[in-house]
């Protein structure tokens, strides 16, 4: 585990988006982390988004 | 919204500062270390029984078990067929979110132990069942009704709940970096680790919700991934423990390190949405043993897991009305509310058991205190009450239909759940009773328990455990011995478990380690009469005894010390209070046991030492302020020993002993005679009664002024187990209980209006807590010395002549360290009665006597008494 999670999310609407501490975008790893975990109902919502989206992306590659 | 006036109570189960502590030295928990820098922490002790419902519910109410009426895990269900987990219908009183609402602020509660079903709060409240997956991630995840209030909110927080097949390896190599050595078919626990950490990203998850979506005022979260990751794993915790196979600790030694840094990114989260102004306020229940004292096994009985528990859990608070970067000491978990109150500038309820913490707050506060909030009517989220039923009492109504032949019985096998879970509860509150000193209610209790289930030792042993503290001896003595017949009996009937099969063996070792510590106990009891009853070099030996079959125990040596105290043999206790803090060195009583004998042997600067630390560890904890404060005089520091002596009187306010202190010091160290005066008079209002005591050498007339006072009409407190004989021919007026003071003061209580004989050798052993009016009887030494010969003769104990010089001299100091013990004593009034003046002019002294007790007894009865014919001595 890394010392210290230095993700936050950026704003408390619906298309907030998560950054790293010095403001740049975090890029979603698809297989989620501990620390999007701890970032609560915002960083599981995002996580779920991007893995959904990556199922998604197989699945219609798979169909193709 | 209230910005600057919002708290929220974040709960961590068994969270342990041994752990954190280490954590935040290697930069693995920069959220708890900001918060211990912004504000207050320290140990919070837990309270008995340490079962999680029941203390969650004590920290939400301030109030012990027996008031808010959970206890223990299960209870029957109310339609009669079966058992359930305690339900928060069955708590009886108002939590801290109920009083709030009350006072129109916007309360949260999550996950809190127990909440099902959820209240109907003004805000959010979602139960402890919210997070449990039961099935695999492909079934339908179905959601218990009365999980989430409102009900409306329900799908919302259904798509938060996070299923353990759901994570990946991204979450789980943190924690088992070498899972990929696992053999799944066969090893389960990858599987508990992530099903833990899941249900924790379900609770999270509603409770950041919560903070992000909704006005609040209060919010309480309650996490129990901790608990669950210790009970499971804490025995790969470094260093390896001899019973974990180095596979194994190669494999788990990192869950729950790891269970602790996810809580602190938790953590950090939490801090950053409740925003700076908000009032953070951390707790958990009780600690976890992570070291030497990890128990090895776990006996087989219900609830036993809670023996790997810690007495002291964690406090941290941060907030604008809390100091920053300080630590607090002799919190409690009954405190919480009370504070939190205190904080939202409410009064707290006086049938609540716990205090404020205002050493936390930077200004002195005004505590303003209510009867009870239980009285105060209006909407306050709390269930309706015809929701709100006792389950116990359900189950007997249940019951009587059933013998009415109404409704048909339970299977045997529910009947007997409902009466195992029936039987844990009335455990529990007798538990609570005994941690609350009520021991005739517990021994009530457990008594009808061991009735009931007379296999059931651990209900006989906390009986034992009430009859000694209630002075019941024998009948302790006679159920000690039957307890370890059916020990041995059992231990008789027990398998060899090298020849059982494997899937047998772990059972039985649990078994045996439930009988193993049984012994232990009984024997600590036993050794413990023999203390009680005055026999201090047999209870040592019995220590002794216990110590060579079963060493290293804390409880042990600080027995022994206790013993070698009472035996005035200080190194002694000194090696053996040494040995206790070796096996635990968080121990309070060791630390202060090891100071007492280091201030006995007049070893000051080490003995305060001791005491500090034993104040730090429990800060309300009067007698090692009350030893401080003996230890800073003995260094001449007399102001911080009045501030000793004090804080040991602000933490127990009739320990007369420290205001007898202050006295001495502020007459006779600090010259502040007005200072003095105060505490003499605050001895007066804090006396409880007024006990009338005969004193004085024997064979100096103390018989002769307890027959004056019997015949003046006054109650005299004697049992006649010595029969009058020629030396005392009108009878000794003596009780059996007063020989035994220097070790039992508990009968003095029983003493009441009647006067008491006690030789001026015990007087030194009188409690303060009492005011006594001791009449003292003087007579010229050498009468005395030769009445005292002269009986010895009769006896058969001494030959006629051989008149004993030497003794003259030790009872003279003895006579001067009397009188300077009844000087320096502001709870003792004394009159020097002189014997022949007595015998010469009775109706003098009698009067004298009845101005001094302030009585009006019938003085020319009082007269009669002196017979001139009994003064055989005079010289």
């Amino acid at each position: 585990m890394k010392k210290n999670t230095k993700i936050q999310i950026e704003t408390k609407h619906s298309s907030r988006m998560i950054t790293t501490q010095d403001r740049k975008l975090y890029d979603i790893p698809v297989e989620g982390s501990l620390g999007l975990l701890a970032l609560g109902a915002s960083g599981l919502i995002q996580w779920r988004k991007k893995r959904d989206s990556q199922l998604q992306q197989s699945s219609n590659y798979e169909t193709q | 919204m209230k910005p600057n006036n919002k708290l929220l109570l974040i709960g961590w189960d068994a969270a342990d500062w041994k752990i954190i502590h280490a954590l935040i030295d290697d930069g693995k928990m920069p959220a708890m270390e900001y918060l211990i820098n912004h504000g207050v922490m320290g140990n919070i002790s837990t309270i008995d029984p340490p079962f999680s419902p029941m203390l969650w519910t004590s920290i939400a109410t301030g109030k012990h078990a027996d008031k808010h009426g959970i206890l223990g895990f299960t209870e029957p269900h109310p339609n009669g067929q079966g058992i359930r987990p305690v339900a928060s219908t069955s708590r009886k009183v108002k939590a801290i979110w109920n009083i709030l609402m009350q006072n129109g602020l916007k309360c949260h509660a999550i996950g809190w132990w127990p909440s099902h079903p959820v209240e109907p709060l003004n805000g959010i409240c979602i139960s402890e069942h919210y997070h449990r997956a039961f099935d695999t991630i492909d079934k339908p995840w179905h959601m218990r009704k009365g999980t989430v209030h409102p009900e409306h909110l329900t799908e919302t927080f259904r798509k938060l709940r996070v299923h353990p097949q759901e994570l990946t390896q991204a979450h789980i190599l943190p924690f088992i970096p070498n899972a990929h050595k696992i053999d799944q078919d066969n090893d389960r626990r990858l599987f508990t680790v992530t099903k833990i950490l899941a249900e924790c990203s379900s609770v999270h998850a509603a409770a950041t919700w919560v903070l992000e979506n909704q006005q609040w005022d209060f919010v309480a979260v309650y996490y129990d991934a901790i608990d669950h990751f210790s009970h499971g794993f804490m025995n790969y915790y470094p260093p390896k423990m001899s019973i974990v196979s180095d596979d194994d600790f190669d494999i788990y030694n990192n869950v729950v390190i790891a269970g602790y840094m996810f809580h602190d990114m938790m953590l950090q989260r939490l801090i950053e949405l409740a925003g700076l102004d908000t009032t953070i306020v951390l707790v958990s229940d009780h600690g976890f043993h992570s070291d030497h004292l990890r128990p090895q096994f776990i006996p087989d009985e219900p609830a036993a897991p809670a023996l790997q528990h810690r007495p002291y859990g964690i406090i941290c608070m941060k907030g604008p009305k809390i100091k920053t970067d300080e630590l607090i000491f002799g919190a409690s978990l009954l405190d919480i509310t009370p504070t939190i109150l205190t904080l939202f500038d409410l009064p707290v309820g006086k049938d609540m058991d716990g205090k404020v913490l205002s050493n936390a707050m930077k200004q002195s506060v005004d505590i303003n205190y209510i009867p009870s909030w239980e009285d105060v009517q209006g909407v306050c989220g709390m269930h309706s009450p015809e929701k709100i039923e006792d389950p116990f009492a359900a189950q007997e109504s249940l019951k009587q239909l059933i013998d009415l032949g109404y409704i048909d019985p339970p299977p045997d096998n529910v009947e007997k759940a409902i009466l195992q879970s029936k039987h844990e509860s009335q455990f529990c509150l007798a538990r609570v009773y005994i941690h609350t000193q009520r021991y005739q209610e517990a021994s009530n209790i457990l008594d009808k328990l061991y009735k009931a289930s007379p296999d059931q030792i651990r209900f006989a042993i906390r009986l034992c455990e009430c009859l000694f503290e209630l002075n019941q001896l024998e009948k302790c003595k006679t159920l000690v011995l039957e307890c370890r017949e059916k020990l041995n009996h059992e231990l008789k009937n027990l398998p060899d478990i090298d020849e059982l099969p494997d899937n047998e063996k772990s059972k039985n070792i649990r078994i045996q380690t439930g009988y193993a510590k049984h012994i232990y106990q009984i024997d600590l009891i036993e050794a413990d009469i023999l203390l009680k009853e005055n026999q201090p070099e047999s209870a040592l030996n019995m220590y002794q005894k216990i110590e060579k079959q079963i060493p290293q125990q804390k409880h042990l040596y600080i027995r022994i010390g206790q013993s070698y105290i009472q035996l005035r043999q200080y190194k002694d206790a000194e090696r053996a209070f040494v040995q206790a803090i070796d096996i635990d060195g968080d121990n309070h009583q060791a630390h202060h046991g090891l100071g007492v004998s280091l201030l006995r042997q007049g070893q000051y600067e080490s003995a305060i030492e001791e005491f500090l630390i034993a104040i730090g560890l429990i800060f309300y904890y009067p007698l090692a302020h009350f030893h401080m404060g003996e230890a800073l005089m003995g260094i001449h520091e007399y102001e911080r020993a009045a501030e000793a002596f004090q804080v040991c009187l602000n933490i127990a306010p009739g320990f007369n002993l420290a205001r007898n202190m202050l006295v001495n010091i502020y007459d006779n160290h600090l010259n502040q005679p007005e200072a003095a005066e105060k505490n003499r008079q605050q001895i007066y209002d804090h006396t409880k009664d007024t006990i009338v005591i005969v004193s004085g050498l024997p064979r100096s007339g103390t018989s002769l002024m307890m027959q004056m006072l019997e015949k003046g009409g006054m109650d005299i407190f004697v049992d006649d187990k010595r029969p009058p004989d020629d030396s005392n021919p009108k009878g000794y007026y003596e009780h059996e209980a007063v020989k035994g003071i220097v070790y039992n003061q508990s009968w003095l209580k029983d003493v009441g209006q009647k006067a008491v004989k006690i030789v001026s050798h015990l007087l030194f052993y009188l409690p303060a807590r009492f005011h006594y009016k001791i009449i003292f009887m003087q007579r010229d030494m050498d009468e005395i010395m030769f009445s005292q010969h002269k009986m010895l003769v009769r006896m058969g104990k001494a030959k006629k002549g051989d008149y004993p010089v030497h003794l003259e001299v030790a009872f003279h100091k003895k006579l001067a360290q009397a009188r300077e013990w009844m000087a320096q004593n502001a709870n003792v009034d004394v009159l020097y009665v002189n014997y022949s003046d007595l015998i010469d002019h009775p109706l003098q002294e009698a009067t004298n006597i009845c101005n001094f007790l302030s009585l009006d007894l019938n003085i020319s009865r009082m007269i009669s008494a002196v017979d001139k014919q009994l003064y055989h001595v005079k010289i």
